[in-house]
């Protein structure tokens, strides 16, 4: 362009400024040396993030069950294990082990103030 | 008493490293004032730039979260935040080299996704930062220091790109256009996916010495 000074520069950019609507009827070689402005394409579509989200929730929510059942397991598991190793006053043992609200009440109980 | 838009800016951080008659600030503050018009929670908008003479305004003048990214990188770390929390606003400063020429692949497939980002491209046809270098959207016949007897390739047409490869609002305007700037970013704000606004900028710098 050739052009230093910016307030001319902006100047330029006016007098070469062409519409969408009218470089619609322009060729290519006409379109050489001139800008474009306004808007192209104002669409409503469907968008990925939102896409993404419902298409993730069900199978998160599935590998949530999921992940909460193993915590179950191994929930009742430890209980299981707790309760055969040191026995459990719940389940006839004589000695609280923390195993279940019963116990952990016994233990707080023993608790010295 | 204070310039409005202040609030959304470091002033910490000024005076800006830009030079004299750049047009960046023009685009800034269109986008400032946007933000401002469309009652943004400036809390909740990542600023994500590459690398240019516009990746200060994200990283350093704007008071929101920001990230500075590789060059031409800016577009899919944008993506990676916006399916992690799609609350953000998050906006992409890019420039039309790092857009048009080493991004290019990254924002075509950005506007065929139709991911909710916002595209602000700063455009002065030129590698203003690096010294003068011809662009992908350097005019024809434009004299750069590797055109010295002026560009013989036709510019990139970056906007008739993002709208065939799919983006859903798309629209250019010039630093001589500041208000018609700022109805379109507010409109892209508006728009749910893929938002490309070009803003035609002067460096006179590097641009005007030619």
């Amino acid at each position: 362009m050739g052009i230093s000074s910016p307030s001319e520069m902006l100047r330029w950019f006016l007098s070469h400024s062409i519409s969408v609507e009218r470089a619609k009827t322009l060729t290519r070689d006409e379109l050489v040396g001139k800008i474009t402005i306004g808007e192209f394409i104002d669409t409503e579509q469907p968008e990925l993030a939102e896409e993404y989200r419902s298409a993730t929730s069900g199978s998160k929510a599935q590998a949530r069950r999921r992940l909460m059942k193993v915590a179950e397991n191994e929930e009742a598991g430890r209980q299981r294990k707790f309760s055969t190793r040191s026995g459990c006053r719940t389940t006839n043992s004589r000695q609280a082990i923390g195993c279940c609200f019963v116990c952990q009440a016994r233990l707080l109980n023993a608790l010295p103030e | 008493m204070k310039h409005p838009l202040m609030k959304y800016l470091r002033e910490d951080w000024f005076p800006t490293v830009l030079c004299p008659g750049c047009g960046h600030g023009i685009v800034l503050q269109s986008l400032l004032r946007a933000i401002d018009e469309q009652n943004i929670n400036v809390d909740r908008v990542v600023v994500v730039a590459g690398i240019g003479c516009y990746a200060r305004l994200a990283t350093g003048y704007v008071a929101a979260d920001s990230m500075w990214t590789l060059h031409g990188r800016a577009i899919p770390i944008a993506t990676g935040i916006k399916l992690v929390n799609p609350d953000l606003h998050v906006i992409v400063l890019t420039g039309d080299g790092d857009c048009g020429a080493i991004g290019l692949s990254h924002f075509v497939h950005a506007a065929k996704r139709n991911i909710g980002l916002l595209a602000l491209c700063f455009n002065n046809g030129i590698y203003g930062m690096t010294g003068g270098q011809v662009a992908p959207t350097t005019p024809k016949g434009a004299r750069t220091k590797m055109t010295p007897f002026g560009s013989l390739e036709r510019p990139l047409d970056l906007c008739s790109l993002a709208q065939v490869a799919g983006a859903s609002y798309v629209a250019r305007w010039t630093t001589a256009h500041p208000r018609q700037l700022t109805g379109s970013i507010k409109k892209a704000f508006r728009n749910k996916g893929f938002s490309f606004v070009e803003a035609a900028t002067q460096c006179p710098h590097t641009t005007g010495g030619m």
